[in-house]
């Protein structure tokens, strides 16, 4: 008979972890830490090389089999074209100060999530491929060579980054790793490395209009029950149109707004809003789509599904655009559309039919986001709102990066959000405003597979958010972006059960008072309102 | 208090910072080392959880068995383990930290309990502290649980009102009765 350990023996199990350089550890792939690749019909319609079925678990990627001329060729051709690409990856200083910055990083603690480590990923193929460094001193330059576990490498950490760019904020350089990871992506693209829930939607969005692949007709429809909702809810049938041209205004908000819980809250807040205000505005089923995953694929995509909507609105011959609740549509049209596809001199600068108000923010791109409208109308006080209607909501407000640290939103929503509920606290410094932690999706990464990661890099909002809901009792989380709708209300069910998760129009669609209304009873929800008891048991 | 107890009273500190260590030694080299210099609980939260649930633990074991209430212990345990849930961690390494007190304890002190012949303590603390390891296995479950459910969620909310929409599915009308 075998004797036991005794017990010190037992307990010396040493839990921690070896030491070893991060160049030899090897990414793993298992279930639920990956997003599934892009299907070979997808890549085929958008032209994309290397369409195949392949599986990132298995050792061989099929890739193609010049795949490292494809991707050296691809890395020359980039550097030239971007000079930020070349500073990025000559000017790090391995300070440090980036390190801790990154959600994933925070939440799941691997080191290649430290936004200085994911820039090496790429930048020692740089000094491996690219400088005299590397010739002379080899590893020791922190060069290495192009092999297909350093695509493998790039796979997991670039669809493990939302491009939230939190980390630039800190870095001394401004080192944008949202741009490294741009391009990380491009490079995989061209030899078929990729993942369908951006290249699918992307597909969807130029063939159908949107990124779901809804047809005009359904889109309709769905219009429409939304309109017999706010019909039964507040007693008004409001009458939106669809691509009526000479209209004056264009507007334009993500799919996921027409469908998915909570994001249809929201859209009925903005039919209100249209209808109260009776503002001149016209829908379209070809451009019925803010989000823009071209962004997350490569410029060609991007620039292709942001002209679309200029061209709807050229077509229609509208004055200017109106966005709705979205993220990544505002970076792309804040950052790259005046130099992809701008100046939209054929539109004009938008300026508020109720309050006269100019926004020459826009005077370039001819589109501002429904969160400044609506603030500049309260603020001239063309607004009647009851707060009491949100009433029960002790609120706080979720900065998504896009629209926060992207384009600077960090007022507006704000006093739109304190002007319609009667508590508002805002979660700690560290994780608002400019240094506000991402949901966990953006950038493609708020797939159904993805779900275990995102809430390890949901951790930092969620531990922000529990520390509110415990102190102040916070309950609601709003935010104006449709993949934070998507995202957060699972993210809030785990670090913080309880707190519910609204778009901000749906709080704004709650809180309008119109004249000679009949008295609400419910919420957009079709919730009770606070005092108003359901008929029966008011009997 | 009995004579282990009151040790772990009079060591506090160094036991939870040497437990705290031995927990971040569970995460890379890297991480570990940075984890333990910081303190900031919105850019450290595992670093801050594992801190908090420490002193917890420890404080709720040097109480003496009856007298300290055990919810407040797994509130702070569920909050550790909820993020170890989520990290990569197979079930039994995730739930498996309070062990590493068990080590703590013989390493520390080994000699004191020997001098006092405080064996019988020592077990009855050990057995504790299975207790709360079996306990935080339990949160574990739990939380997985609850991830599965958020997909699920996830999956009805984005889908649930295509259907209605499609009028594939119907719910049952307003004062509509069975009979």
């Amino acid at each position: 008979m075998s004797k036991m350990a005794p017990p010190e023996e037992v307990m010396k199990v040493d839990y921690s972890t070896p030491a070893e350089s991060w160049m030899d550890v090897k990414p793993e792939f298992k279930l639920g830490n990956y997003s599934y690749p892009g299907k070979p019909d997808v890549l085929k319609y958008l032209g994309l090389p290397n369409p195949r079925e392949w599986n990132p678990v298995e050792e061989d990627w099929k890739l193609p089999p010049d795949w490292r001329e494809i991707v050296r060729d691809g890395f020359r051709e980039l550097l030239k074209k971007y000079r930020s690409l070349k500073v990025f990856m000559d000017v790090c200083v391995r300070c440090g100060a980036c390190a801790d910055k990154c959600h994933f990083y925070i939440g799941s603690g691997d080191p290649k999530n430290m936004p200085v480590l994911r820039a090496e990923l790429l930048r020692s193929i740089y000094r491996g491929e690219f400088t005299v460094a590397a010739k002379i001193l080899g590893k020791l330059s922190g060069s290495r060579k192009l092999e297909e576990d350093v695509i493998k490498e790039w796979f997991m950490y670039f669809y493990q980054c939302t491009q939230c760019r939190r980390c630039s904020l800190y870095c001394p350089y401004g080192i944008d790793t949202a741009e490294i990871t741009f391009l990380a992506r491009d490079l995989m693209n061209r030899i078929g490395v990729n993942i369908n829930w951006i290249l699918e939607p992307v597909a969807n969005c130029n063939r159908t209009g949107n990124h779901l692949g809804i047809q005009p007709h359904a889109f309709k429809d769905m219009m429409d029950f939304l309109v017999d909702d706010i019909e039964t809810i507040t007693g008004r049938r409001v009458e939106p149109t669809f691509h009526r041209k000479g209209a004056e205004i264009l507007f334009i908000t993500p799919s996921g707004d027409i469908f998915a819980e909570p994001g249809i809250y929201t859209f009925m807040g903005y039919l209100l809003l249209f209808d109260y205000l009776d503002l001149d505005v016209t829908w379209s089923t070809y451009a019925s789509e803010g989000g823009n995953f071209g962004s997350f694929t490569n410029d060609k995509w991007m620039k292709k599904l942001n002209a679309k909507m200029y061209h709807e609105a050229k077509r229609l011959g509208v004055k200017y655009i109106i966005g709705g609740e979205c993220g990544h549509m505002w970076r792309v049209l804040n950052q790259f559309m005046d130099t992809m596809n701008g100046p939209a001199d054929f539109l004009e600068v938008p300026k508020s039919p109720i309050t006269g108000t100019v926004f020459n923010n826009a005077k370039s791109t001819k589109m501002i986001h429904l969160v400044e409208f609506t603030a500049d109308l309260i603020k001239n006080g063309k607004l009647k709102l009851d707060k009491s209607r949100n009433a029960g909501i002790t609120a706080t407000w979720h900065d998504s990066c896009n629209t926060s640290r992207g384009m600077g939103f960090f007022d507006e929503p704000r006093y739109v959000l304190e002007n319609v509920v009667e508590k508002f606290v805002d979660m700690p410094a560290q994780t608002i405003r400019e240094q506000t932690f991402c949901c966990g999706g953006g950038a493609g990464l708020n797939n159904g597979e993805f779900t275990e990661m995102r809430l390890r890099g949901g951790l930092p909002r969620g531990n922000a958010l529990r520390y509110v809901q415990e102190k102040f009792g916070v309950n609601t989380m709003s935010c104006i972006c449709a993949i934070d709708r998507a995202t957060l209300p699972g993210l809030a069910d785990y670090w913080a059960p309880g707190v519910k998760v609204t778009g901000l129009h749906e709080l704004v669609g709650n809180a309008l008072v119109f004249e000679g209304e009949e008295e609400r009873t419910m919420n957009l929800r079709q919730e009770d309102l606070p005092g108003v008891e359901g008929s029966e048991e008011d009997e | 208090m009995n004579t282990v107890e009151t040790l772990l009273a009079a060591n506090r500190e160094s036991i939870v910072q040497r437990w705290q260590h031995l927990i971040l030694d569970t995460y890379p080299p890297e991480t570990a080392k940075l984890w333990k210099k910081s303190s900031d609980p919105y850019h450290n939260p595992v670093g801050a959880r594992i801190r908090e649930t420490a002193e917890a633990v420890v404080d709720y074991l040097a109480s003496g068995g009856d007298k300290a209430a055990l919810e407040p212990v797994l509130d702070r345990l569920d909050e550790l383990v909820r993020v170890r849930a989520v990290q990569n961690f197979a079930p039994s390494q995730a739930a498996g930290f309070l062990f590493l007190l068990k080590k703590i304890l013989r390493e520390g002190f080994w000699q004191d309990f020997s001098e006092a012949n405080a064996w019988d303590q020592l077990l009855a603390m050990e057995t504790r502290i299975d207790g709360l390891a079996l306990a935080s296995l339990d949160l574990y479950a739990k939380c997985r649980e609850k991830l599965h459910e958020i997909k699920y969620k996830d999956l009805e909310r984005s889908q649930v009102q295509l259907l209605k929409r499609a009028q594939l599915i119907v719910g049952i009308g307003e004062g509509e009765s069975a009979d």
